[in-house]
């Protein structure tokens, strides 16, 4: 199998994971898209050394993560559109524009765990092994995500006890 | 419901489109030729500026960020790896009084625990758990090493918490919690809060309930060992004593905690700290202080609309508080003066403090901030922990990579040595690193 080759089926593997997360952490389809792909790029430039990683996924969130506190797209840097972009995304449901709307209010140490959580069904132990977290800190942090989702979202999620992290 | 809303939300994500493989090598392999013109150009200017920068610039490295490079020797290695057989699916550890205990679940379900002498790396025991469950901590509690694991069904079906002889392995008790408990491991109890608002705390010893308080509910319990505090419902401060149960203090607080035991509580020498937001959206949330031996309680900081992050006490008499703006803010406790404030990363998710110096990490870099606000030295994606009072050790995230402490002080960046990627947290103490990667144990000396 060709680098080529091993890429082209990470990408495949992971790509739909890393989406939902971006999806997650900006509440914007279009921004995810473009930070998906610019993680990838990152990746490819450096896929021989990344592939070796033990988790080149939870690297890929990393970029994720930086790109997205940098406010990379807003800022402009977006640039070299490939001729073969992908087609807009289909307009969410209500209910999700209110839900991504409320993560944007969180903390951004909270909306990242809920994104491992509920998006990509991670045990509080591998976020913790994610972020370098106590499992005590990481069940606080879904815990008051929770706790602020629900606040923002009062008039269509009344507070009630979700999946329990603690 | 909130389940609901979110598995939703991971529906549309997965209808994003995407532009596929090629495009992302074809934008990666622009990224490259891009990255080389500039380099290039970069160099010639360089050149050309180098030495008058060198003249001028101040000797100000306060705020640079240290990437530590790749080309030190190997971690000294104390003792063996030890070999696990195969991938742990789940793995927690603990250093303290001499020795790591590591606790890990196999991929046939099976779970171990042992112990490893941190100078000399012997393992000193290896116990197979009585029952299945992915580990999900482990704690050290006087005189006890306690391992946290999920429930044998799964997780969100409660936990088992399992007390072991430190010296021995030897199994003392077992406890089952049900889901939707919060439990606090004490020495010689287990504080156990239902969810229906009851304490109750099982004796490590009998396995019988030592006390319990089935009439006031309580939203919450903190424990710095010894000490219990009870938040109820009404937002009471119940003190007790952890082993006895006996209660020493009943405080109302100058302003309630959050329902639903949201408010985030720390203790820290007599007092504890917990954030609320009184009313409503945009509110600000206010910090209350309590005295835990007098009563005393008052708001410290009033701030927002931002919301708490996390805070810690960061020095005599003062408190600094990480808000989502993100930055960090340093109150004087006797005044409640505001005496700093600093902007903090992105993507900060905790602080922590050892005198008045105050580090802050989360998913990516970190920053020390010293006595009066001002930024240390700031690390790029890394884990960072405090090593002692003056200096910081940082370990690499996700990848293999060099282990580097740097003097807070001074500013002196070590190189230790190259680690190897890890599976887990690692956990160190002044002189030792133990870490779990994917087919052992490790234990390295930090000291050479």
């Amino acid at each position: 199998m060709t680098t080529t080759d091993d890429f082209d089926n990470f990408y495949r593997d992971t790509s739909r994971r890393l989406a939902r997360y971006a999806y997650g952490l900006t509440g914007d389809a279009a921004e995810a898209q473009d930070l998906v792909q610019e993680a990838y790029a990152r990746a490819w430039q450096r896929w021989r050394r990344l592939a070796g990683y033990e988790n080149p996924e939870a690297w890929l969130r990393l970029v994720v993560n930086r790109l997205a506190a940098d406010g990379w797209r807003r800022l402009g840097v977006r640039r070299n559109r490939p001729a073969e972009a992908p087609a807009t995304a289909p307009p969410p449901s209500e209910d999700t524009v209110l839900v991504v709307r409320a993560m944007q209010t969180l903390p951004a140490a909270h909306r990242r765990a809920l994104a491992l959580y509920y998006l990509l069904d991670r045990s509080v132990g591998e976020i913790a092994a994610e972020t370098g977290a106590s499992t005590g800190t990481v069940k606080s942090w879904l815990s008051r995500g929770r706790a602020g989702l629900a606040a923002a979202l009062e008039p269509i999620a009344p507070k009630e006890a979700t999946r329990d992290a603690r | 419901m909130l389940d609901d809303l979110l598995t939703q939300v991971g529906r549309d994500a997965d209808a994003i489109p995407l532009s596929g493989p090629a495009s992302a090598r074809q934008r990666g392999r622009q990224r490259t030729r891009r990255q080389a013109t500039i380099s290039a150009a970069l160099a010639v200017t360089l050149v050309a500026v180098g030495v008058g920068l060198a003249l001028t610039r101040p000797h100000d490295d306060l705020d640079r960020t240290i990437a530590p490079t790749p080309s030190a020797p190997v971690l000294p290695e104390v003792g063996s790896p030890v070999e696990l057989g195969a991938r742990p699916t789940s793995v927690a550890q603990a250093a303290g009084d001499g020795k790591v205990f590591s606790a890990w679940q196999t991929p046939d379900g099976a779970t171990f625990v042992n112990a490893v002498d941190l100078h000399t790396g012997a393992v000193l025991w290896t116990k197979p758990m009585e029952t299945t469950g992915a580990v999900a901590d482990v704690r050290l509690v006087p005189g006890a090493v306690v391992i946290i694991r999920d429930a044998p069904q799964g997780p969100g079906q409660g936990l088992t918490v399992s007390y072991a002889d430190p010296a021995t392995g030897q199994s003392r008790r077992q406890f089952r919690v049900k889901a939707g408990h919060e439990v606090s491991p004490a020495a010689t109890v287990l504080v156990d809060r239902w969810d229906t608002g009851e304490v109750e705390a099982g004796s490590v010893a009998t396995g019988a309930p030592a006390w319990s308080d089935t009439t006031n509910k309580t939203t919450r319990v903190i424990s710095d060992g010894e000490r219990l505090v009870q938040v109820t419902t009404d937002g009471r401060l119940l003190v007790r004593e952890t082993g006895t149960g006996t209660l020493r203090r009943t405080i109302t607080p100058a302003l309630k905690p959050n329902e639903h035991g949201q408010s985030q509580f720390v203790i820290a020498g007599d007092r504890l700290f917990f954030d609320t937001v009184p009313c409503c959206d945009g509110a600000a949330y206010q910090i209350v202080s309590t005295d835990l031996a007098t009563g005393d309680s008052s708001v410290v900081l009033s701030q927002g609309p931002e919301r708490l992050v996390g805070m810690t006490a960061c020095g005599d008499q003062r408190l600094c508080v990480l808000d989502d703006t993100p930055q960090v803010t340093a109150i004087d406790l006797g005044s409640k003066v505001r005496l700093w404030q600093s902007p903090a990363p992105e993507s900060a998710g905790m602080i922590s403090a050892i005198g008045d110096s105050t580090l802050i990490t989360g998913g990516g870099p970190a920053v020390v901030l010293d006595g009066g606000g001002q930024p240390a030295f700031r690390a790029p994606d890394a884990n960072v922990d405090w090593l002692d009072e003056d200096t910081v050790l940082m370990t690499p995230r996700l990848t293999a990579g060099t282990v580097t402490t740097v003097n807070i002080i001074d500013r002196k960046v070590t190189r230790l040595g190259e680690m190897p990627a890890t599976i887990g947290n690692c956990v160190h103490t002044t002189d030792r690193l133990a870490c779990p990667t994917a087919t052992s144990l490790r234990l390295w000396s930090l000291t050479g």
